[in-house]
């Protein structure tokens, strides 16, 4: 076989391997394409998630960035925002949260309290400060003794604390 | 017709005993540019060999091509009519049906078939060119003894009958012969319209032609029977065209007087004619033309043009070459591209989704359910964070209050126990209590009212119930 000959067969190989190559490119693209689409799709969907879990990070965040960790005393506010009345505190639930946080619900019972001075109680309780506040999770309010503007109230507060040293 | 591609310049080179005749043709946007070399009678001197060598340089460089033509007396053309309306297969009867007319076997001759194409019935016909190889092989062996080496041998009434009908235009049923009086021969090629018919030479050269009166007698009787064998030639108007270096003799007078008497006939004589025949060489290997043809095919092909198919053959590998590199190249680049565009994508779910979910075990195409399932499960122990940051119960609760108060509605009952609502209480009137819906509403709330007639208190008792999708927006 002369070089020539073989320069001539080469070119052909090469063509050919060119044309083969050519073409199994093209159709591997569509199923190509549409696994780049599909994990495109996916990975728009992770950041939706993503958005929601960096909301979740931003206000554990905001708890950490306060000075003190643990809320203000319920008995103090109660006994500072209605001297002389006789409240019922029960712990409810104590429950651990993420990055060493603990959600403290104490269910507190006002025998005989105004409605009117209820609102007043609560925006008390819940002055945060340099602390977590306490929020309003339940209510439950009934009138008493047949005398309009006064009832029992049931509260449910519950806050967010951190002791010191937990991570 | 690779050769007229090839270039565009041709030297058409009309050779016969004594008489040198070259012309330059060169293919401009403008069409074609002709120009005489040179236009020599006598032996060759030093001014024809220095020009000749000039030509021949120019074609050894690949500049140019170089034509010559066999004459009629040593080449013959046939009309071959074959039964057949496939062209393919007609081209594999046409030799043996040439063959039936030759006076030689086909063997020992070069032949072409031109014009292939169908009539009007339908079958196709072919012209047959042939001449003898060893004709042939003299012809061009006296063209190099002159130092002519042609590229292009072609036929000779051929070459005359396209550039007579390329320069004056064919009229509709007239026959035409084109005759042209050279210094050994005649040559009469005849025709009807564009339609090519037959090539006849005549052996007398146009210097006996004016010297003999004899030799005119001949000549017109010869051409009387050529132009019998026209098929019509008695009924249409015939034109005869004279060209060639004895076409401005003192013969011609003599000629058309002898040839007067055939019928409708007329005389005219073509531009130059003394260069006719070497333009019309040099203008076919520019131009494509449906009765093109070379005997210098095959074992005879000009050493340069067998050179030249080599090169082409080596250039058409390379680009063969090239175009499968650049392809290959092309395609493993894109498939790299789509694999690697494909990696980083998976590369970034994965590690995004190993970031939400707190795992680096995530199998393939489950990263949303394994995220989704994580957040589910962190989720007891993140949402009371987000509460914490929403609006507090406490607002809507002094909404419902300060309402109540200032509409002198009594509240007996109001609970507020995960986004279920229910207020009982007792109204002045029958409207009024509608009010304390407001606020439930706006915080998201689905509000229904049940009223009751009033009592002997004379208060309408209501009770509103609400209940929200958990999560919706609080007041």
């Amino acid at each position: 076989m002369t070089r020539r000959s073989m320069f001539l067969m080469a070119s052909a190989a090469m063509f050919a391997a060119g044309i083969l190559i050519t073409v199994q490119a093209l159709r591997l693209t569509p199923e190509s394409a549409r696994q780049i689409r599909s994990r495109i799709d996916t990975l728009e969907k992770l950041r939706v998630l993503q958005a929601g879990c960096d909301r979740e990070t931003a206000a554990i965040e905001l708890y950490e960035k306060l000075p003190q960790h643990t809320p203000a005393p319920l008995d103090n506010l109660l006994r500072s925002a209605f001297p002389g009345i006789e409240t019922q505190q029960r712990l409810r639930e104590s429950r651990p949260l993420a990055e060493g946080w603990t959600l403290r619900s104490v269910e507190v019972t006002i025998d005989r309290i105004r409605l009117a001075d209820l609102s007043r109680l609560l925006d008390r309780v819940s002055e945060s400060g340099n602390r977590p506040p306490w929020r309003l999770a339940e209510l439950n309010i009934s009138a008493q003794d047949q005398v309009p503007g006064f009832g029992r109230a049931t509260l449910v507060l519950e806050a967010l604390e951190k002791k010191s040293g937990s991570r | 017709m690779f050769e007229a591609r090839q270039c565009s310049i041709s030297y058409g080179v009309d050779a016969a005993r004594n008489r040198l005749v070259v012309v330059r043709s060169e293919r401009t946007r403008r069409g074609l540019k002709e120009e005489a070399v040179l236009d020599h009678a006598g032996p060759p001197d030093a001014s024809t060999t220095a020009i000749l060598a000039r030509v021949r340089a120019e074609a050894e460089a690949g500049h140019a091509l170089v034509s010559a033509c066999m004459p009629v007396h040593e080449s013959l053309t046939r009309w071959i009519q074959t039964p057949l309306s496939s062209v393919t297969k007609a081209r594999k009867v046409l030799p043996s049906m040439l063959d039936i007319q030759l006076p030689f076997p086909i063997e020992a001759c070069r032949c072409e078939f031109v014009g292939v194409g169908r009539n009007s019935a339908g079958s196709v016909d072919a012209l047959g060119v042939a001449a003898r190889t060893e004709d042939v092989e003299q012809r061009l062996a006296a063209l190099e003894d002159m130092g002519v080496s042609p590229d292009r041998l072609d036929h000779e009434g051929l070459a005359l009958w396209s550039q007579s009908t390329e320069e004056i235009p064919p009229e509709r049923d007239t026959v035409r012969i084109v005759a042209c009086l050279g210094t050994e021969h005649a040559a009469l090629v005849t025709g009807r319209g564009l339609d090519y018919a037959s090539s006849h030479a005549i052996r007398m050269g146009w210097a006996e032609l004016e010297a003999d009166p004899d030799r005119i007698r001949q000549f017109a009787q010869r051409a009387r029977q050529v132009l019998l064998s026209q098929p019509a030639a008695n009924s249409q108007p015939v034109l005869w065209l004279w060209t060639g270096p004895g076409a401005t003799s003192t013969a011609i007078a003599a000629l058309q007087t002898a040839l007067g008497g055939t019928g409708s006939i007329r005389f005219a004589t073509h531009d130059r004619p003394s260069l006719f025949l070497a333009r019309a060489l040099a203008a076919r290997s520019l131009r494509s033309t449906p009765l093109s043809c070379n005997f210098r095919s095959g074992a005879l092909a000009h050493p340069r043009a067998a050179l030249w198919q080599e090169r082409q053959v080596s250039l058409a590998a390379t680009t063969c070459l090239v175009a499968g590199l650049l392809l290959c190249g092309m395609g493993l680049t894109w498939r790299a591209f789509l694999e690697q565009r494909r990696g980083l994508l998976q590369e970034s779910i994965s590690s995004l989704a190993s970031k939400l979910a707190r795992t680096s075990r995530i199998p393939k195409g489950q990263e949303i359910l394994t995220v989704q399932r994580a957040i589910e499960q962190r989720a007891p122990t993140l949402t009371p964070f987000l509460q914490n940051v929403e609006p507090p119960l406490t607002s809507l609760l002094s909404d419902i209050l300060k309402i109540a108060r200032d509409t002198g509605m009594d509240i007996e009952a109001l609970s507020l126990i995960d986004d279920v609502a229910t207020l009982r209480g007792s109204s002045p009137d029958w409207d009024r209590c509608a009010g304390l819906a407001a606020p439930l509403r706006n915080a998201g709330f689905i509000v229904s009212i049940e009223r009751q007639d009033a009592l002997e208190d004379e208060r309408v008792h209501f009770t509103i119930k609400g209940a929200r999708s958990a999560g919706g927006p609080s007041s």
